[in-house]
């Protein structure tokens, strides 16, 4: 292992122990209530990024991949009888399968569709699903909304268990991201981003890839709905299928560094509190206009993100000082030349 | 004989560029293809490499006729194109590209063995091996085109005017390559607007000229055709003579 290698593990495993004590160290519901939305943020926009940071396939339709979780989990518990507690987490790995099974065609058809034509079609996804969940209402129960199982937990005690389910879930996606960007799978998906074409001349089977990048977001986006619907007991179509989860993926994965591990997951970290924050604090649309504000800052000055643009700025200014700590002549020798000189 | 095309009619959109293209490739030859623009030299390779399907006639390699093979079939079988524009993925590290020449490859550990050898025989690659191919020069971009090949083990390699919009300098640098690669025993096919250069380092050269093979044969009787320069170059090689 290498130095930085070491280095990095060494912080990873820091900020692993501080997320786990979060709740030991800050025993407050509100500010668990937060660290909850932003985790599962984290994995939503994680997932995101393996298709749209990754291929390069912006996507702005996979928060109807979210309802698509919220629905089958409350809708399997019910069907299943599922008993609310503990194992009832184990239906996020069901309705995680659903939305699997459902990205497949819609995956397979949006991805014959390259770049403003690929992202229309997600959009018209998001308001398909939604339209659905509004009409669906022996399914769904409509407008009206339909109620997941009550979680037995009370009180205080009540965050926790959804607390280190998200967290896992985070981690999870988080890992996964970083062994498909190390991997050959990875590295195909990034040649696609690059540019398609050549990838496909170099014998790259770029159809089958991207489908496969567009299902693996659409399952842990729907695993993080289905743990939003868990948490929140109750679910109704325009919350479930919001466009404004498809522009809070998108936004923290741009703004911490699309195409990246940990880009998304400093833009979820950013982005989430914030809007939380000026949601309770305004108590209006200040949070849509932040949103929209900050949208416009990333993409005219850090087009590629905090992450990349802080680490590279880190590693020229440290080439900097390495070259100049190589030109500058020992102090001696520079008196010995200035000797010579005036001689 | 590695390739043979046999009366080849091809294009694009319904047009014929190719009408009744003949030429053979002789194992272990360095053949270049000469001519003016629109002679459809390029075309030769995109039907060879599979891009472009003939209408009508026949590509054989090695004895087996691969009209209608896909593109990773052919490259499967060894035949692998350097394109003329760049082909590099230029976001990607020099390591990354050259990795990705043996994306077909299923054996993992060959395609390490097969990365250490290219970085061996390539210093640029091992040199520049972390740093993005968006930032080498176009020579050396080429260059890495060319080991990307060797992670295929090519049996015939397809190089579409590799001097294109290089440097003297580069220009020395890529052909003393494709000398190299042809000494090594593998058999090339070259499209190449230079045509004194081209044939120079060929052993076998073709002119085309309107969609038509019109003159083939070594390399040298080729270029010394008393013909060829009143007929595609303008006089060039017959006032360097």
């Amino acid at each position: 292992m290498t130095r930085r290698q070491a280095y990095n593990a060494a912080a990873l495993g820091a900020a692993l122990l501080l997320a786990a004590l979060f709740p030991v160290l800050v025993p407050n519901g509100a500010f668990e209530t937060v660290a909850i939305f932003t985790l599962i943020y984290i994995a939503m926009a994680s997932a995101w990024n393996i298709l749209g940071g990754y291929t390069g396939y912006v996507s702005l339709g996979h928060a109807a991949f979210f309802g698509v979780g919220a629905y089958a989990f409350t809708i399997l518990c019910k069907a299943w009888n599922v008993p609310a507690g503990w194992v009832t987490f184990l239906m996020l790995l069901a309705a995680g399968a659903v939305a699997g099974i459902l990205a497949i065609p819609f995956g397979w058809i949006a991805l014959r569709a390259r770049r403003h034509t690929f992202v229309v079609i997600t959009i018209a996804y998001l308001f398909i699903f939604q339209l659905l969940a509004y009409n669906l209402t022996n399914l769904t129960n409509g407008s009206a909304g339909i109620g997941a199982p009550i979680p037995p937990w009370m009180g205080s005690s009540f965050n926790i268990p959804f607390f280190y389910v998200a967290l896992a879930l985070a981690v999870a996606v988080i890992v996964l991201s970083a062994l498909i960007r190390r991997s050959r799978f990875g590295l195909s998906l990034l040649a696609i981003r690059d540019d398609e074409d050549r990838a496909l001349g170099l014998g790259i089977p770029t159809g089958r890839l991207k489908l496969t990048a567009f299902v693996i977001a659409a399952i842990f986006i729907a695993m993080a709905g289905a743990l939003y619907a868990y948490y929140v007991t109750f679910i109704y179509p325009q919350y479930a299928m919001n466009p404004l989860d498809d522009l809070s993926m998108a936004l923290m994965a741009f703004l911490g560094g699309v195409g990246t591990v940990a880009g998304p997951v400093i833009g979820a970290l950013i982005v989430e509190p914030s809007q939380q924050y000026f949601t309770i604090a305004f108590q209006s649309g200040l949070n849509l206009i932040t949103y929209g504000g900050l949208f416009l800052v990333v993409i005219l000055f850090i087009p590629r993100g905090l992450w990349p643009t802080i680490r590279d700025a880190l590693k020229a200014r440290a080439e900097r000082v390495r070259a100049q700590s190589a030109v500058e002549p020992p102090a001696e020798a520079t008196r010995l030349s200035a000797k010579g000189g005036s001689s | 004989m590695v390739l043979t095309l046999k009366d080849i009619y091809a294009g694009y959109g319904g047009a014929d560029i190719l009408r009744g293209v003949s030429l053979t490739v002789e194992q272990g030859s360095l053949t270049c293809i000469v001519g003016p623009n629109g002679a459809g030299k390029s075309t030769v390779l995109r039907t060879i490499s599979g891009v472009i399907r003939p209408r009508r006639g026949l590509v054989q390699f090695g004895g087996v006729t691969i009209n209608g093979f896909s593109p990773r079939r052919i490259l499967e079988m060894g035949i692998l194109q350097v394109p003329q524009e760049r082909s590099l993925f230029p976001q990607l590290t020099v390591q990354e590209n050259v990795r990705l020449g043996g994306f077909i490859l299923k054996d993992t550990r060959l395609v390490e063995r097969r990365l250490g050898a290219v970085m061996e025989r390539f210093p640029l690659v091992k040199e520049r091996a972390k740093e993005l191919a968006g930032s080498l020069s176009g020579g050396q971009q080429k260059l890495v085109e060319f080991a990307r090949c060797f992670m295929l083990d090519p049996k015939l390699i397809l190089l579409d005017e590799p001097s294109m919009g290089l440097d003297p300098q580069t220009f020395k640098q890529v052909f003393a390559m494709v000398r190299e690669i042809h000494a090594e025993g593998v058999t090339v096919l070259m499209v190449e607007q230079n045509t004194k250069s081209g044939l120079e380092i060929a052993t076998h050269g073709v002119v085309m000229e309107g969609g038509m093979v019109r003159l083939d044969g070594p390399s040298q009787d080729v270029l010394h055709h008393p013909r060829i320069g009143q007929l595609f170059l303008g006089g060039t090689l017959t006032m360097a003579k």
